[in-house]
């Protein structure tokens, strides 16, 4: 539900296109990861009352399997990579195809592929709209956190309750149907960073 | 244990709160946040709350439900306008977990929510029977208000209190 | 004897992969899990080239990069990066790093970046 005014509508529509142009390099990135012609795009972008946000998609108690980048540079908040314990399973076998295999979501080496998949693909993202908007972000250190998804969200809101009441999901895309990959996308901008990537997106038009 | 037929399922999400005389479930997911449970036992009254930060602070003043210091108060205050009485109440406190405990900033406002329950319900004397609080992992709680009981549920564990 | 390379990530999944992709070509590997553990490792095993990480704990892969330059003017070093870090990039290039490699590894382009590093 986009309640802002018509100019903030088009830089909304720039954030949408940013992420999109983010989501082709991602797919590049995943293709070559997992070496397979899979799909991944962005279908849209929109603002989601706190709310409803603890519960988007992943219904609150059922646990999930998540990858979390802290935004580090000129923005703070996290960006969010979310998907349920079979798809994560699925995701961690291709990703080690050609070395040990391990379906168990909570083994340590399982954790730091899809760790590193979250990176990458996050780096995709910010990369892009960092060089959309001219201001400077990049992933921190990736988190794999495996809980109730409402208790994760909460405390990835904290900070965001701070300065406002809403977050930014990423409506992502990907398509694998056969295999039962699939996984979202919560970009969850803080302290002001949302308006200063609206502005500097239209600016940077 | 039996499911009473025409037992109500309530979902509480964060901001919450929720009293009332009728047998219900009520249901919520804490993962920093705090629930405070009251049940009167006497007359069956049992109200539960969901909090996210332990103070207000500049210019959010509106949310009560967000706020332990705002929302433990207004959950006693419904209580007693159901016809609670503080003498008859029992407490029990649930969440305050420190989640992605590898981001360092959150450190603090987990125990400052566990704090602010066990300051405030000391303070209207109010007896805490149980708690399930701290630790790094999620928590969802199902609360009976027509018996007081308590399930908690964490990934891989199921417990009742 | 094999040429030894030093693969340097805090992922053990990259650091498998990319030992998977170097020995495969003939290459002798050896892993270090940090900066400081590359710092370390490198004077101990003297590596014909080394693969770094940059986001790393411990000491990132430019600070240990240069420490090893400055002790190894000789060294052979090789930068890895998530996409479009440029600007860590350029401070890299600086130092006298060879080449970098981006993730996710491309195993023709690796192999190409290693050879390549290794003749100069």
């Amino acid at each position: 539900m986009n309640t802002r005014g018509p100019e903030n509508r088009e830089a909304m529509a720039n954030l949408q296109k940013a992420f999109e142009q983010g989501a082709q390099g991602a797919q590049d990135a995943l293709r070559k990861m997992m070496k397979r012609d899979l799909e991944f795009t962005v279908s849209g972008v929109q603002e989601v009352p706190f709310d409803q946000v603890c519960n988007f998609r992943y219904p609150a108690d059922v646990p999930v399997a998540m990858i979390v980048l802290r935004l580090l540079g000129a923005g703070e908040g996290y960006l969010v990579f979310v998907m349920f314990e079979e798809s994560a399973k699925k995701v961690n076998q291709i990703l080690w195809e050609e070395g040990p295999k391990s379906s168990e979501v909570l083994n340590l080496s399982s954790i730091s592929a899809i760790k590193e998949m979250g990176n990458i693909v996050g780096s995709c993202f910010l990369n892009r709209l960092a060089d959309s908007s001219g201001i400077e972000l990049r992933p921190g250190e990736p988190m794999f956190v495996y809980d109730l998804m409402e208790a994760v969200m909460e405390a990835l809101l904290i900070e965001q309750s701070l300065s406002s009441d809403r977050a930014i999901i990423v409506d992502t895309i990907i398509k694998n149907p056969q295999e039962g990959i699939s996984f979202d996308i919560l970009f969850l901008p803080s302290g002001g960073l949302l308006d200063r990537l609206l502005e500097g997106l239209t600016q940077h038009e | 244990m039996n499911d009473l037929p025409e037992l109500k399922k309530v979902n509480l999400g964060i901001g919450g709160i929720f009293v009332t005389a009728e047998p219900a479930e009520v249901s919520t997911v804490l993962g920093s946040c705090v629930s405070v449970c009251l049940f009167d036992e006497s007359r069956c009254i049992a109200g539960i709350n969901h909090y996210m930060l332990p103070h207000p602070h500049e210019g959010r003043q509106g949310d009560v439900g967000r706020f332990g210091e705002l929302s433990i108060p207004e959950l006693l205050e419904r209580m007693k306008r159901q016809g609670a009485m503080v003498g008859q109440m029992t407490a029990k406190v649930f969440g305050g977990a420190r989640m992605l405990a590898q981001f360092s900033n959150f450190s603090g406002i987990s125990e400052a929510n566990i704090e602010v329950a066990m300051n405030l319900l000391k303070r209207y004397q109010i007896r805490i029977v149980a708690t399930d609080v701290g630790g790094t992992r999620g928590r969802k709680i199902m609360f009976r208000t027509d018996t007081g009981r308590v399930f908690v549920r964490q990934v891989g564990a199921k417990e009742e209190l | 004897m094999a040429t030894k390379i030093m693969i340097v990530d805090d992922a053990a999944f990259m650091r498998i992969t990319l030992k998977s992709i170097l020995q495969k070509a003939g290459y002798e590997v050896e892993e270090a899990v940090d900066g400081q553990d590359a710092v370390d490792k490198y004077r101990k095993i003297k590596p014909d080239a080394v693969t770094m990480d940059i986001t790393m704990p411990n000491k990132d892969g430019l600070e240990a990069a240069t420490e090893i330059r400055s002790q190894n003017p000789d060294a052979v070093i090789i930068m890895c990066t998530a996409l479009g870090q440029e600007n860590l990039i350029r401070k890299a290039v600086q130092i006298g790093v060879k080449d970098f490699i981006v993730k996710p590894f491309d195993p023709e382009r690796v192999i190409s970046a290693v050879q390549g590093a290794l003749k100069k």
